[in-house]
Parts: structure tokens; sequence; C-alpha cells
């Protein structure tokens, strides 16, 4: 049932898995300078909460004690064109449970990739955004061992994409391979909270980042500045329509100030990665710094260990996120029903949580990974925002165990 | 009827390859490529897709041995100590955010050397007892273990 509900609603997942059963035995070869391969994910995920509902990140709409296909089933084709030596074109689609599922959002990436040499390379179009060490290919689960990105660390952050431009510098440093990178452009998103859904562009995007790597040693570190602009909440615009009507109260007035987003916002993100013999340990970290009160303050970090035993890897995570400044309390002096509705979007988009995963990837054959992982989450009470919640419904401190299976290949 | 030993000595031969476990795999480009030597770290950029050229700033094919030969997954372990999973995760990360094209998978180890025959950009790997005359040896991985 969920799965027709998932192919009737996103017809693009339907076109592409239709093309890919009529061309899949011709699927790796090059037709001209053409190169076509793909990716996907089919996932099927459980989480035990009857408050809460599970849901990968913030553009998602999480369900409650069901088993939900869409929070990590994708599917990707990539094509990519040799136009001439140093030049190549890129484009990949993909098909997911989005909010919003048109063209525009469906292409995850395309850009022209110019490379004169061995150092520099310059990529110009809708190019992936890649600042952690999961980077772009959050959607290739294939490409790392946990069946998602970890929650609280990319949960709050689902920007694969910005359409601008990136310059690209490596060399060798230290024997070691150094990439440094600085790009500029706009990017944009659908975030689904609990009281209303928010459209916002992200412009300017622009930011810088470094890659080291050094035998098992990776590094990763990057800077992001951006502004959100032409937020459309269709409810915040409601509500601010009502508080507007009142602006003459010095309370009110201060209200619709502290409901603005007009300020930019800095991300800083690093992560390590150390690999010995049979043993890989792991850990990011970063601060999205942020002077507006409905977008607070935010740590997130996690870490990792992987043993691998050949084609199977077991694994542990460890993750925390938690907003840093304090709920705006809103002046007591505006009137109701607006103080209790002004209050609760303030609330609504506080964060604490952990998460304790515990999990297994395994290789059946060359190209697909099966993958087991179980998730425990100590979520604070009034801070779920990475959460579905019912509507106007305030929650207490929850545990919740979320258990996924999923399956993920490459072609 | 000289002809015939010379085929069935170089079929055998070829037979005996797959087995011939503890032999020294050979980097190989075809003879008229103008590089004489490859260091490790720069055959490592190569096939783990950091460099997209030649250290020379030529174009390259890069071949790879069939999906799950052994010979592919001694020669990834020789290189960077990765098991096959880790290296089809490893390329599915680059190819799959645009960064960089795996090597090409030949469809059967005699190919490797056909394709390196005939291309001058090509480069790849065989067990040392397949060289012939079109190729030279840029890298040596010891299997001494």
């Amino acid at each position: 049932m969920q799965i027709t509900q998932l192919f009737r609603t996103h017809w693009l997942t339907g076109i592409l898995l239709g093309n890919v059963c009529c061309i899949a035995p011709a699927m790796a070869a090059t037709i001209d300078n053409v190169q076509f391969r793909g990716f996907g994910t089919l996932s099927s995920a459980y989480s035990d909460s009857d408050i809460l509902g599970f849901r990968r990140d913030l553009t998602q709409r999480g369900k409650m004690q069901q088993w939900q296909l869409g929070t990590d089933s994708v599917l990707g084709l990539q094509a990519d064109m040799q136009l001439s030596e140093r030049l190549k074109a890129t484009v990949q689609l993909v098909g997911k449970d989005r909010v919003d599922n048109g063209l525009g959002e469906s292409v995850e990436w395309a850009y022209l990739s110019y490379e004169p040499d061995n150092h520099w390379r310059i990529r110009l179009g809708r190019v992936g955004s890649d600042l952690t060490m999961i980077g772009d290919v959050g959607n290739v689960g294939y490409a790392y061992d946990w069946v998602r990105p970890p929650v609280e660390f990319y949960g709050a952050i689902p920007f694969y994409h910005f359409d601008g431009v990136e310059v690209n510098y490596r060399s060798q440093v230290a024997d070691g391979y150094l990439s440094t990178k600085v790009f500029f452009g706009k990017s944009d998103s659908h975030f689904v909270y609990s009281t209303s859904d928010s459209d916002f562009d992200l412009s300017p995007f622009w930011g810088a980042a470094v890659h080291f790597e050094k035998g098992g040693l990776t590094f990763k570190a990057a800077y992001l500045y951006t502004k959100l602009s032409h937020v459309g909440n269709a409810r915040m615009g409601q509500l601010r329509d009502a508080l507007s009507l009142y602006a003459a109260y010095p309370a009110v007035a201060e209200t619709i100030e502290a409901l603005k987003i007009d300020n930019a916002t800095q991300y800083y993100t690093s992560g390590i990665s150390y690999r010995l013999a049979q043993w890989t340990w792991l850990a990011e970290a970063s601060l999205l710094d942020s002077q507006e009160h409905l977008l607070p303050k935010t740590m997130a970090a996690y870490t990792g260990v992987v043993r691998r035993f050949d084609h199977l890897s077991a694994f542990g995570l460890l993750g925390h996120i938690r907003t840093l400044s304090a709920n705006y309390q809103v002046n007591p002096l505006v009137p109701e029903p607006l103080f209790s509705y002004s209050q609760a979007a303030f609330n609504s988009v506080d964060i604490r949580q952990s998460t304790a995963s515990l999990g297994v990837r395994w290789d059946v054959a060359s190209n697909t990974a099966l993958k087991l992982q179980w998730d425990h989450s100590w979520v604070t009470e009034g801070k779920a925002m990475l959460w579905t919640v019912n509507d106007g419904t305030s929650t207490p401190d929850e545990q919740v165990n979320t258990v996924t299976l999923s399956v993920s290949f490459v072609f | 009827m000289r002809k015939l030993i010379t085929i069935l000595g170089c079929c055998l031969a070829l037979l005996a390859l797959p087995s011939a476990a503890s032999q020294d795999l050979y980097v190989v480009v075809n003879k008229q490529n103008p590089l004489k030597a490859l260091t490790k770290q720069q055959l490592t950029d190569l096939f783990m897709g950091r460099s997209p050229y030649f250290p020379s700033g030529a174009a390259v094919l890069k071949l790879d041995a069939p999906g799950s030969s052994t010979l592919r997954q001694q020669f990834y372990h020789a290189l960077v100590n990765m098991s096959l999973p880790e290296v089809n995760a490893y390329w599915a990360r680059l190819m799959f955010s645009g960064r960089a094209t795996p090597p090409m998978q030949v469809a059967s180890e005699n190919d490797m050397l056909q394709l390196i025959s005939q291309n001058p950009n090509a480069i790849g790997y065989i067990p040392a007892g397949a060289m012939n005359e079109e190729v030279k040896v840029l890298f040596v991985i010891s299997m001494a273990n």
C-alpha cells in the first residue's frame, strides 16, 4: 500500500524505474560519450513512539508506530557526458519522498565541470554542497555504512546542493592529499515543522571547505555563510497579519520584530575519520551560529566506531544536538490568543536530543548492501523539532526506538 | 605445428594465471606512453580518484580488473589496504558526487592487456606472468606477505 502510494504521488520515481528496467542491461555501457549510472535504496523504518513521528530530516513528514518506506527509500540516476577532454557535464535526478516533488526539486544536480589539470577544477550550475563527511552523497546509501546520515547532525541541515560556482584546488601537502575550495551561489529548501510548512531561499550561499587525506586519516572542515529569505510560511504569515493589527502595542511590535529572520546565518563544521587495520573511528561536530529567535544557535555532533569483517561491518554511533540559545519568551502583555500562538511558534524550533545506534552492513553482492540498524533516542521535553508531533501538543521527555532494514545498491 | 604449440602454451599460461595468487602485480601502460615510472602516491591518486590525469597532465584511461576478481581484490588490498566492498563504497561516494570517474572494469583479465596494447593512454594492472611486448611496467606491487 505504501509502495503504490509512493509511486502514485511521485511520478518521477515511476518513470525512472520504468526506464531502469528497459535500459538496465546497457546501463553501465558508454553511449557515445555519455555514461549512465544509478543508485537506490529501499528501506523500511519503524518507530515505537505514539507522540513523536520519526523522520530522517526536516523536509519529511514522520509517522508514528508505522512501518515507513518513504523515510530512506530513494532512486537516483546520473548521466555524465564528456564534452571535451577537460570539460564534463553531469546531471543527477533523484526520486524520493519529499513534500515538494516537482522536477526542479528532483534535479539533484546539473553542472559543467572543467578540469584543466590535476590541480584545478571549476564547477558551474547546480552543484553538490559537499561540506560534511557524508557531504553530498547522503542519498547514496551504498556509499556509507549507516542506514541514513546520523539524524542529529544531518537532519537539521538537509541541503545537498546549491546553484552557483565552485572552484577547487588539489595538491600534495605533507605527504598527504589536500583539497581546498570556495563556492558561491544560492540554495533553497522546504521544511516541515509541527505547526506549519516553510519554504525558503538561502541567498547568498557562499563559503569554503578543506579536505585532507593521509593514509588512514581523513579530515574535513567547512564554513558557510547564508541568509534565509523569502520565507514563505502560511501559518506564520497569518500570525504576523494578526499581530500587525495590534502593532501599536509595544509588546506586540516587539513580538513581530522577534519573528523576523533578517540576519545572516553562519555554519561551521568539521569531521575526522581514522582507519587502522579493520577499525575506523570517526566524529563530526558543527555549530549553526544565528542571531534569530526562529532559527536558534545550534550545536550538533556525533561519533562512531566501525569494525569491518571483509563483507560485513558492524558499527555503533552516538549523536547529540541541542539549541544553545534559550527560547524566546513572548512579552506577557501580548493579548491572547496571540500570546499562545506566538509562544508556540518560538517553542516549536527548539531541539535537544541524543541517539545511540547499533547496526550492521552486509555486502551481499558486489554493488548491493543490506543494512539493519537500531536507534534509541532520548528526546527532551518540548524540544522535539526533529520529529513530527501532533499539532499543538507539547511533548514530554520521550525515549524512542527505531528499527530500520534497508537494501542499497548502485548500477 | 610450432604455431600450435605456441598458441597452446599461451593458452595454458593464461589459464594458469588466476591460480597464481602469489605473483607480483605489474602496473602497466602502453609502450608508447612517455611516462617512465610512477610513485605509489601517484598510482594511488590515479586509482582513488584524486588525479584525473597522468602526472604530466595527459589524459588517462584507467582500467580495473573485473568486479569481484581476485586480481582486483589483491590490487586494492596492496594499494590502500581496503576490501572490495569498501573500495566499491568509496567509489560510489566519488562517482555520485560527480567528483571523479571510476576506472573502467574490463570484462575479463585478458581484455586488460589487449586494451592497454591498443590504447596509448591506458593504464592497468596484470599479474607478473602475463607480461607481453606491447606494454611496459611502471610500478611493481609486491605480493610477498
